[in-house]
């Protein structure tokens, strides 16, 4: 593949993109958060959001605090922004984790077959029987609270998800003409998986991880929220929710802000998922 | 699932914050009351019970000896016994009991079923350490029974009216019945029970001391503190213990009477003496001065609180405001820092937490870092973290803990026999040690008071623990609801409720 081919590839693809009005949506929402979380410390400095006033506690919404305060007096409009960090840190490292394990794991199964493909498929069987929540719970439990294992545990529950679907769509491509051919020329296993058969399976794979980094960054906020994320008193938007909800009829705010930002980046992800989905399958070319 | 988790939380904020709504209810002339409680019991066994939930359903239950009201000058009310005598060696202590007590299935209280229950409750697991001291107990006559001590212990009063009588024969009978559907001599029957949700009881119409006027009381579980809260308003729920979260809420309505019951429960920093440099009492002395105990009480309690450096409750016998009291003083935090050749910006290292007790590392932490002391927090689950902090594996923390009846209970803290269990500062003075034997076999009243003053001076200035508050226990109710005021430490009994 040249350069130019690959660049009329992109410019086909985002003339695509671009026709799903909702998708373009869920990108300005996306570059609005993720610029939001890289530059937090530019938008309010950190200190701000573990900065104790006992005296402005339980403030609602105003022009100091834009989004008030929560009941030890920080601002949870600092809170709020720098929790981006942690909420996008989780969703795309897990993410990304999980797509490598189960890139590998999924491509070798359903490439090999036989053997191998059994091997992993029957452990990935194990593993999908117990719910996602319920694994992390377990791994989170057996490792300690803190920012590291919470992203271990959300991982560990996704890939045996991601196995599946790499898996399924490797089988498809494995049987192509070009990967025979490959074969035929004496090719190494590796670089067939990895130079003809991923780059080929990669449309539903993207897909799904844009889809999967929303579903991560709520399984943190739903860990958060039962007291099993991130240690105090690091800002989390699941963590801020959870502690609003004593204060749910005192200072309804507090849990109002954190829930609105859960449901607009979940929705981002979504919108960006559902958009690329239009755009890379070929099938829908118009 | 995940979703649901995370989406469902934040629905909650729309549709509950309007859901609900008070609404007048006739509450004259109704003879039944339903009490929200927090968990569901475990058991119902008069000795073998742990929790306060069945601690309160017992105390409607079963009747004692006698009744030693925590306030005022604790002279025991008549019981089960209607006088008593301790013997001039203070080795003896004689009760007699009154003639007219039946149990629930109409068989006479004897003396006999009292020496049961004084076995029962010694060699139980879960209560005997309270009268560890006791040799025997026998029965002299049907109405009389002696209990005979080796060595004289001040305390031993307290401890012998905690048991609960009940029927040796019933016992006997059917061991299982005896937990799952008791039998007491207390103003209430016990009726039926649906695991997991509610406990029913009815009046006892022979009671001896008159009829209760609440004839039906109906414990229900419901754990979450906004549900509570919302089933009080409703007219659900006639009485809860509340969490302070819910207290401005509930307060606003006219229709919900709150109690503030203070009680010797303290939440206090730890610190591990065995640790440096938490073995240099300048250091323990500049953490005592740099928290902010006011703030605290507001960010962490809702204000429902009493702000006291003393672990010595200031309702509880033996503390005086002679002792010193820490305030929050930054200055001379950092003072107290230098004297001790400790360099700022310092690093504390880890102060673990337990979830429930999160909020209090978090405020401490923000305490200290103004004096220039820093610590990270590390939340552990529950049971992770009582070990740690029994076996010594920390270096400080916050927590809360209870160590309710007579004031010698408090040697737990301090003496060298329970590190490794309630003494969580490993703290160990032959000295300390000893005053705390002198209070256990004193018998005169104010000797004891002034060996009890000696202490709390000695562990106020060696500064052993950074006592923070007294958290307050709160009773809401239906503002229909008679209830009389509440003793200190704040047990309930819904004999004296009426409507």
């Amino acid at each position: 593949m040249n350069k130019s081919r690959k660049h009329a590839q992109l410019a086909e693809f985002w003339r695509r993109y671009r026709k799903n009005k909702t998708a373009v949506l869920g990108l300005i929402l996306l570059i609005a958060i993720v610029g939001m979380a890289l530059f937090a410390d530019l938008i309010v400095p950190y200190e701000k959001c573990i900065e104790q006033v006992g005296i402005e506690r339980l403030q609602g919404p105003s022009t100091a605090h834009f989004f008030g305060t929560d009941e030890y007096g920080r601002d949870l409009f600092a809170r709020i922004v720098h929790g981006s960090r942690y909420s996008l840190l989780i969703g795309l490292a897990t993410s990304l984790m999980a797509l490598v394990i189960g890139a590998v794991l999924g491509a070798s199964a359903g490439y090999f077959g036989g053997v191998v493909d059994n091997v992993i498929s029957r452990i990935i069987d194990v593993f999908m029987c117990v719910p996602p929540i319920l694994l992390s719970l377990a791994v989170v439990a057996a490792l300690g609270t803190n920012l590291r294992n919470l992203i271990i545990a959300i991982t560990v529950s996704c890939i045996p998800g991601n196995v599946r679907l790499i898996r399924s769509v490797v089988l498809t491509t494995a049987e192509q003409d070009y990967v025979e051919a490959a074969k035929s020329y004496g090719t190494s296993n590796a670089r067939i998986i990895f130079r003809y058969v991923l780059p080929n399976a990669m449309g539903p794979i993207i897909v799904n991880t844009t889809m999967s980094i929303s579903d991560m960054m709520l399984s943190a906020a739903g860990l958060s929220f039962i007291g099993m994320g991130i240690q105090p008193p690091s800002p989390e938007w699941g963590a801020l929710l959870s502690n609003a909800q004593t204060y749910l009829f005192s200072a309804p705010y507090m849990l109002l802000f954190p829930g609105m930002f859960i449901l607009l980046s979940s929705l981002a992800f979504n919108l960006v998922g559902d958009g690329l989905t239009d755009a890379l399958d070929p099938r829908l070319r118009d | 699932m995940k979703k649901a988790l995370a989406l469902l939380a934040a629905a909650c904020t729309f549709t509950m914050a309007f859901s609900f709504g008070a609404c007048a209810e006739e509450t004259s002339g109704k003879t039944d009351l339903v009490i929200a409680v927090d968990a569901d019991v475990d058991t119902l066994h008069p000795t073998d019970f742990s929790t306060t939930v069945e601690m309160n359903i017992l105390n409607q239950l079963y009747d004692t000896l006698m009744y030693l009201n925590p306030d005022g000058n604790h002279e025991p009310e008549p019981r089960i016994a209607e006088s008593y005598e301790i013997s001039e060696d203070g080795l003896d202590y004689t009760f007699h009991l009154r003639n007219d007590v039946t149990f629930h299935d109409g068989t006479p209280v004897t003396a006999e079923d009292v020496v049961f229950s004084i076995e029962l409750y010694k060699n139980s697991e879960y209560q005997g350490s309270q009268i560890s001291m006791l040799s025997s107990v026998e029965a002299v006559d049907d109405a009389t029974v002696v209990c005979h001590l080796d060595t004289p212990y001040a305390p031993f009063l307290k401890g012998i009216l905690s048991p609960y009588i009940c029927s040796k024969a019933y016992y006997e009978a059917d061991p299982e019945a005896f937990v799952n559907s008791p039998v007491g001599s207390g103003p209430y029957k016990f009726v039926s029970r649906s695991t997991g949700s509610s406990i029913a009881l009815e009046a006892n119409e022979e009671y001896y001391r008159g009829v209760p006027t609440i004839k039906q009381i109906s414990f229900e579980v419901i754990p979450d503190t906004a549900t509570k809260a919302i089933a009080l308003q409703t007219g659900e729920v006639g009485f809860a213990e509340i969490d302070s979260s819910v207290l401005a809420q509930l307060e606003a309505n006219p229709q919900i009477t709150v109690t503030e019951v203070p009680t010797s429960s303290f939440c206090y920093v730890s610190m591990n003496l065995e640790k440096e440099p938490f073995d240099n009492v300048l250091v323990r002395q500049a953490i005592n001065y740099a928290i902010n105990r006011e703030n605290l009480v507001a960010v962490c309690y809702d204000g429902e609180a009493e702000v006291n450096s003393n672990i010595c409750a200031k309702s509880r016998s033996g503390y005086s405001d002679d002792q010193l009291q820490y305030t929050y003083d930054p200055e001379k935090a950092k003072e107290l820092l230098e004297e001790a050749g400790i360099t700022t910006p310092y690093n504390l290292g880890e102060i673990l937490a337990a979830e429930k007790y999160s909020n209090l590392a978090t405020v401490v932490q923000n305490d200290l870092k103004a004096v220039g002391l820093d610590v990270t927090i590390s939340v552990k689950e529950f049971n992770a973290y009582i070990d740690d902090l029994t076996s010594g594996n920390y270096s400080i923390t916050a927590l809360n803990m209870t160590l309710e009846g007579d004031t010698q209970n408090l040697e737990m803290a301090f003496i060298t026999d329970y590190i490794g269990t309630a003494n969580n500062a490993r703290y160990s003075d032959p000295e300390m040690d000893e005053l705390f034997n002198q209070t256990r076999s004193e018998t005169d009243a104010d000797k004891r008071l002034e060996l009890f003053d000696q202490i709390f001076t000695k562990a106020q200035e060696e500064a052993i623990y950074a006592v923070l508050c007294n958290p307050l226990t709160l009773y809401a109710y239906n503002s229909g609801l008679k209830c009389p005021e509440f003793a200190f430490e704040g047990n309930y009994f819904v004999y004296d409720f009426a409507w």
